[in-house]
């Protein structure tokens, strides 16, 4: 790898945003390709952190301040990535429901799908059942991520099922369900395709459901 | 008739020291109050009238052993300081996300007390005290934003996250100064306010694993809990930390439960952990360093039933945390739309599984649910006049 790739992969790593920015500018300003700074630099970044994880040799703020950095730096390069007709391969939706504000897990696992290669249509925090309907509608994703982190807002997440099956979208969308108070046992009850402890374990729930499952991007 | 709040709260006084006569259950659930008395949002959290009224109503209705006054308190700090809050239909007020509010050490060096009777909703909690002792005869517990929490709220947990990693020296220094010019002040504040209490507890909603680590909770948690402790221990006030959750998620949980023993003077568990690491396990650490234990119910299991596993759950937890006392049940925030006969079996199956001596086999003791009031009946015998429900399903 390229001084400079290996420089941003750190960066995004360690979680300097300032420096993943200036990086990956340079980068792009040195002549290499977008596609090659954000595979080899960002995203190899990215998968490093999950697997330091999955180790347990990163806790949550290291995690969140790499995808901090990673988020800094595909901002970079983002219009270039956008003009590759081949990329990204699948779109996820990404939402914390109404009155629930806790963006950090949403966040992290918007970093992490998006290092397995997914679009991510993130809608913030405090969105309505409607909010996600109309975005399901309008994106047709293949991943709906709902984030509920309070008991008070858990209940919400089984009226989005609810609602999605009531507009007739539901059968087109795997949806993932994610929080800090969620289980298994959750997802479950509420009719879900799936939930994962972690972000870098949603990455490759994600992956496997669009039958990716043994793709080796997956952080 | 006026209510009589003193039998359980001796309930809860014995409790904490030995064996009372039956297990105390209690807990805060502004939200499940406003839920059945139908107040919307911003009302609710800006009225000290409704808000004490409201909760008061509610813990008299299921028969609760004390009255306690919940609520966002973690947010009542940071909005004094200008963050702003956003009132939705079905949850409690929310801090709006948004930039740090100390970006510099020039920021945190110009950083100033905030009026508390003039402040966000400063003025609304004082009042809430004063009210909520002149109601039940006794000072309100007087709650607070613990000073990791607070900093996590000014500043938002990513800023937290990159200075207590890249410049700790600049962390401190805003902990150190939200602790000495906010929170001291404020807590002295309170205490003050009539009827004055000896005793306030800070609220820790992100000192939590794994949102934070070990590390962060030695270096950040600990020993700002020990600063306030210290500065109000010379005037006789007790100022503890109700630390956060999440100990079912660390490697060895058995020494953060020790050190929140050591910064609340008692053990309390919150589910999912009781239920992962076993009630066992906080009896065991209670009883060895000899402090009452509090194990909350799971607010899901509480809002989704069946009547049968809340039953269970009580008994599983009376049997093998309370044979010895030093237990209370806790009712921790439970949905807005908890079914009103769910928390009726919870109390009943307290009452019914919790009187000392506790029998040796409570697999033996049948349970039926007993019978109760629609709360809407109870609420207008009160007189209350209930109102349509916002944000919620009819």
């Amino acid at each position: 790898m390229t001084e400079p790739l290996q420089e941003l992969k750190d960066a995004v790593i360690e979680g300097y945003a300032e420096q993943a920015t200036a990086l990956a500018r340079a980068c792009l300003e040195a002549g290499i390709p977008a596609e090659e700074i954000f595979e080899r630099g960002i995203i190899a970044g990215i998968q490093e952190t999950g697997l330091l994880w999955d180790c347990n040799r990163y806790c949550v703020p290291d995690v969140v301040l790499a995808a901090d950095a990673f988020n800094a730096a595909v901002a970079v390069i983002e219009r270039q990535l956008r003009e590759r007709a081949d990329w990204p391969r699948h779109k996820a939706v990404l939402g914390v429901v109404e009155g629930d504000v806790h963006d950090l897990g949403k966040n992290i696992v918007s970093a992490m799908l998006q290092g397995a290669g997914f679009q991510v249509v993130d809608l913030g925090v405090d969105n309505p059942v409607e909010r996600f309907v109309a975005a399901v509608r309008s994106e047709r994703p293949a991943i709906v991520g709902i984030g509920a982190y309070l008991s008070t807002t858990m209940p919400l997440v089984a009226e989005i099922l609810r609602a999605l099956e009531a507009a007739g979208l539901r059968s087109g969308v795997k949806v993932l369900v994610g929080g800090v108070l969620t289980s298994q046992q959750f997802a479950d009850e509420v009719g879900a395709d799936g939930w994962a402890p972690d972000a870098s374990s949603a990455a490759r729930l994600a992956l496997r459901l669009v039958g990716r499952g043994d793709d080796s991007t997956a952080p | 008739m006026a209510h009589d709040w003193l039998t359980g709260r001796r309930r809860v006084a014995e409790a904490t020291e030995g064996t009372p006569d039956c297990v105390p259950i209690y807990g805060p659930m502004p939200e499940h109050a406003r839920y059945l008395t139908a107040v919307p949002t911003e009302s609710f959290y800006t009225s000290p009238e409704l808000f004490v009224e409201a909760q008061l109503l509610l813990f008299e209705y299921y028969g609760l052993d004390l009255p306690y006054l919940g609520g966002d308190v973690h947010n009542i700090e940071a909005e004094a300081l200008g963050r702003r809050v956003i009132y939705r239909p079905r949850s409690a007020p929310l801090l709006e996300p948004g930039p740090p509010l100390l970006q510099s050490r020039t920021d945190v060096e110009r950083l100033q007390t905030p009026d508390p009777h003039a402040a966000g909703r400063m003025p609304f909690a004082l009042e809430v005290y004063r009210l909520a002792g002149e109601r039940t005869g006794f000072p309100a517990d007087r709650w607070f934003c613990a000073p990791f929490s607070l900093v996590c709220a000014v500043q938002g947990f990513p800023r937290v996250a990159h200075d207590a990693l890249h410049d700790p020296a600049f962390l401190h220094g805003v902990m150190s100064a939200l602790v000495e010019r906010v929170l001291a002040p404020w807590i002295r504040c309170g205490l003050h306010q009539p009827p004055q209490s000896w005793a306030a507890i800070g609220h820790d909603p992100w000192a939590t694993f794994p949102i934070i680590s070990e590390r962060l909770y030695r270096d950040f948690v600990w020993p700002y809990a020990d600063m306030l402790h210290d500065s109000f221990a010379g005037e006789g006030c007790q100022v503890v930390l109700a630390s956060g959750w999440g100990e079912a998620r660390v490697e060895n949980p058995i020494p953060i439960l020790e050190e929140r023993i050591r910064l609340r003077g008692a053990l309390r568990g919150l589910d999912p952990d009781v239920q992962r690491l076993g009630p066992d396990l906080y009896a065991e650490v209670a009883a060895r360093h000899g402090v009452a234990l509090g194990l909350a119910l799971d607010a899901r299991l509480l809002r989704d039933g069946p009547i049968e596993a809340i039953v269970a759950r009580v008994k599983h937890y009376i049997d093998r945390a309370g044979r010895n006392g030093r237990l209370s049940l806790i009712i921790n925030h439970v949905p807005g739309d908890t079914p009103t006969a769910h928390l009726h079996a919870a109390v009943a199956a307290t009452r019914l599984y919790g009187s000392y001596p506790i029998a040796d086999n409570l697999d033996a003791i049948p349970f039926v649910m007993p019978a109760y009031e629609p709360f809407a009946d109870f609420a207008r015998r009160r007189g209350w006049a209930l109102g349509q429900r916002e944000g919620f399903p009819p």
